[in-house]
């Protein structure tokens, strides 16, 4: 394996007529659109940029987190207290009803005004800081009263559930009086003559009247005060739920920062990585990339293979280039190593004319040229399905953005990636 | 099994659960269904098994609307009057939302037409079940809720109307095929299978056991699904496959307009004018009853009141039968900003689905007359139907025109399906 420089090469190819008598080669004309020096819009599959960018979730979800966690809370404080109901008919259906109704009556008008009479405030500053909630197959019904001061908050809690408790009473002892005074209507009215009758009567309504009552009290629903309200604690979603949808919160948003901003700037990390960021692309590792790449080369023949070195990967792209050469050596093909940095050496090279002469001049029966990610160079190789590519990266130098832009020229050559560490 | 079978019995399978697991909860969990878990996970079989693909618009909006929703509900409880945050309300939001992300990697004509298929099977079955509930009925046999007798209910999900009669007073109850969460939405699956029907060109047959199951149910669901989807399709070069079914249909509409089942749903074809209506209960009430609520505050229209405070309200009201819209929950929960940005994505999940009669008539229906936001038994037909075929690699179905194809292999119907170079 020979590296030459190739500038005599090159001059000496410019300079002396051809033997036959043809003209001697022209620098290769450029044609079509020049090649883009940004980099293209690459489509990143999402999960990969997320997991790529993982620190950013991380980072986000802390800081969020520990913003919810120490901003102030609200300043309200929030007291319960737990009503029980009994009723000698209760079932599943019947509780549901009862606590339902029982938790619209906790707001209900006469409840109110009897709680704020007790604590001597007005039922408007009381009513829109009480809230009632039966608790799901309990016979249960609780109720939350928020307030500025947790003391007030506690003893207005328990006093509207002594207000549901007296209003509740009331309306059984009602029910029962209600009968009661319909039964003596009935007893002084409709007297009968015949006194055997008129007693009969009388025993008769008597009976009705005891079974009614009894009725009355035994489907009538009892309410006592099982847990009262002793303590407030602060309203509002407390600091560790704080702390844990902040983290969440902050973890959704710098994911989605992590999809959305672009990845041009990032640097080359692993083969791995750079393989689940762009789809298409053929990508290893430079161990396991010289031996594929020399394999085709004595397999299928080709003849040229142009090396492209990322900024930072150059003595990597030369090393593999040499690399390469060797191994296609020991198989019996001549092979030469051209660096093609200088451009106007590189215009030559590049040319299929230019290397089929350089191989002529070199009896070579291959050539590896190492040439750079300018423009100039891949405005040559873009159109070239002949010649085989292989770009070169160097991990944690080369940047996702200067990869792209030149995989994305080379596309009709199908090159391979090489990332070196 | 070709790639297209696997897709499609998968989509049969989960439309399957919908169906039979509608009225199960998660086990010590009354109020969130088991359905949620199970789409969930059958998702997450479809994208390890390569059913299933993240889409990357999807589930970047989706993170998106997750994290300012969020950033929201931090902000109302600090500068929001009275808020009514429930963090749980949220994350079951989101939670529900999160399996609208992905994409069904086959998602060519011929396997959605496959998947119609299957769906249509089964909805046959439960079109079945309700015909039988609601004959029997007729025969003399009084409604009893087997499921809820065999089915202990700790594993019953509360919270439903399970049926009730057809009108006052009548010993019929509204069909639901015993296992349907509600006549409603036992209906608006019926519905979804009329249209895949109608979009598969299925035999006059199949479309009136359909038709007439969705009768039995008694509910408008299904119907506004149905008609929405076909008002799509009569203007797109599809409509000629249509002209074979309206022969039928307006046989059948006119033996179900001499029934007790067919007046009543005649007569509520104008019943959102009146204020104790479903329509008027799920399409404008709320909005009357939440909407002075919402701007009292200037804070609280841009930020929002939170995270479920609308449900809250809506449930202290004591007005039976008064539901959230999506547009009320979304705008009355989260505010504005954060609501236009979940809005977007809500949406974004019903575009660029292969059929657009299917997109419009759901999106009309959740979005106007169904409280279709966490519900996962009417959002997994959204799921299924549309989201997850999207977006389309082909034409609308509704652009190709009717024509003939050999039949698909062990397919039921003996209609000629669409031509298989248009598929």
């Amino acid at each position: 394996m020979t590296q030459v420089d190739t500038t005599d090469l090159a001059r000496r190819q410019l300079t002396q007529p051809i033997s036959n008598g043809a003209k001697p080669a022209r620098t290769p004309e450029t044609s079509g659109p020049p090649v883009a020096s940004e980099p293209p819009r690459v489509w990143v599959p999402p999960m990969a940029a997320v997991m790529a960018r993982w620190p950013w979730l991380v980072a986000g979800g802390v800081s969020l987190g520990l913003l919810s966690a120490i901003a102030p809370a609200s300043g309200l404080n929030d007291a319960t207290a737990t009503l029980q109901m009994t009723s000698a008919n209760l079932d599943s259906l019947r509780a549901k009803q009862v606590g339902q109704t029982i938790e619209r009556a906790v707001r209900s008008e006469p409840v109110i005004a009897e709680a704020a009479r007790t604590r001597n405030i007005s039922p408007a500053a009381l009513a829109p800081r009480v809230k009632a909630q039966w608790v799901s197959d309990t016979d249960l019904v609780t109720i939350s009263v928020t307030g500025a001061d947790g003391d007030a908050a506690v003893k207005d809690a328990n006093s509207i559930a002594d207000a549901v408790i007296a209003v509740n009473e009331r309306q059984s002892r009602s029910q029962l009086e209600q009968i009661q005074k319909e039964s003596n209507r009935l007893l002084t009215s409709g007297t009968l003559s015949d006194t055997q009758a008129e007693a009969a009567r009388r025993s008769q309504l008597g009976s009705n009247v005891g079974v009614r009552q009894d009725s009355a009290t035994a489907a009538s629903t009892q309410v006592a005060l099982l847990d009262p309200a002793v303590e407030s604690r602060p309203a509002g979603v407390s600091r560790q739920v704080r702390l844990m949808l902040g983290f969440i919160v902050g973890a959704l948003l710098a994911a989605a920062a992590a999809i959305l901003l672009p990845m041009n700037r990032r640097r080359v990390r692993a083969a791995v990585e750079v393989r689940a960021l762009s789809t298409g692309l053929r990508v290893k590792r430079a161990s396991g990339a010289v031996g594929e790449m020399a394999g085709r080369m004595v397999e299928e023949g080709n003849q040229d293979l142009a090396v492209v070195a990322l900024p930072g990967a150059g003595d990597d792209a030369v090393q593999f280039a040499e690399s390469v050469a060797r191994i296609v050596q020991s198989h019996g093909t001549r092979t030469t190593v051209l660096n093609a940095t200088n451009r106007e050496v590189g215009e030559v090279l590049l040319t299929r004319d230019g290397r089929a002469r350089s191989r002529k001049g070199d009896a070579a029966d291959a050539l590896i040229v190492v040439v750079p990610d300018d423009e100039w160079a891949l405005r040559l190789l873009e159109g070239q399905s002949a010649l085989r590519s292989v770009v070169v990266a160097r991990s944690h130098r080369s940047l996702m953005g200067d990869l792209w832009r030149v995989t994305a020229a080379l596309e009709l050559s199908r090159p391979l990636v090489v990332v070196d560490r | 099994m070709t790639g297209d079978w696997r897709t499609a019995r998968w989509v049969a399978a989960l439309f399957a659960m919908t169906v039979a697991l509608q009225r199960f909860n998660v086990p010590g969990v009354s109020e969130v269904s088991l359905l949620l878990p199970v789409v969930i996970v059958w998702c997450a079989w479809g994208l390890m098994t390569g059913i299933l693909t993240v889409d990357a618009r999807r589930f970047t909006a989706w993170l998106l609307a997750s994290g300012v929703t969020g950033v929201a509900l931090q902000l109302q409880l600090h500068f929001v009057e009275e808020p009514l945050v429930s963090p749980s309300s949220w994350a079951l939001f989101m939670l529900t939302w999160s399996a609208f992300t992905l994409r069904i990697v086959h998602n060519d004509r011929r396997t959605y037409i496959r998947a119609l298929d299957s769906v249509v099977r089964v909805c046959l079955v439960l079109a079945v079940a309700c015909v039988v509930m609601m004959v029997s009925q007729f025969s003399g046999l009084a409604y009893r809720d087997w499921f809820a007798e065999i089915v202990p209910s700790p594993l019953l999900l509360q919270g439903y109307v399970i049926t009730y009669p057809i009108e006052y007073g009548s010993p019929i109850m509204k069909a639901n095929a015993w296992f349907g969460l509600e006549p409603s939405i036992v209906s608006a699956q019926l519905g979804v299978g009329v249209l895949a029907a109608l979009l598969m060109g299925a035999p006059r047959k199949v479309v009136l056991l359909l038709l007439t199951g969705l009768v039995c149910t008694v509910s408008g669901s299904g119907f506004a699904i149905a008609l929405v989807g076909v008002v799509v399709m009569v203007f797109h070069p599809v409509r000629r496959m249509l002209l074979k079914y309206v022969a039928p249909v307006a046989v059948l509409t006119l033996v179900a307009a001499n029934t007790p089942i067919g007046r009543n749903i005649f007569s509520r074809v104008t019943e959102a004018s009146s204020d104790d209506s479903s329509t008027s209960l799920r399409g404008l009430m709320p909005y009357e009853y939440l909407w002075s609520q919402w701007i009292e505050h200037p804070l609280t229209t841009l930020l929002g009141r939170g995270s479920g405070s609308s449900q809250v309200l809506v449930s202290d009201s004591g007005v039976l039968g008064l539901l959230v819209p999506t547009p009320v929950k979304i705008f009355f929960d989260y505010g504005l900003v954060a609501g236009l940005v979940l809005a977007v994505f809500l949406l974004i999940c019903y575009a660029g689905g292969p059929s657009r009669a299917m997109a419009v008539s759901l999106l009309v229906s959740m979005w106007l007359l169904q409280p279709g936001t966490t519900q996962i038994v009417l959002l997994s037909l959204v799921l299924l139907m549309v989201t997850l075929w999207s977006p389309r690699r082909s034409p609308v179905l509704e652009s190709v025109p009717w024509g003939g194809q050999p039949r698909h292999r062990n397919s039921t119907m003996s209609t000629p399906q669409r031509q298989e170079s248009l598929v």
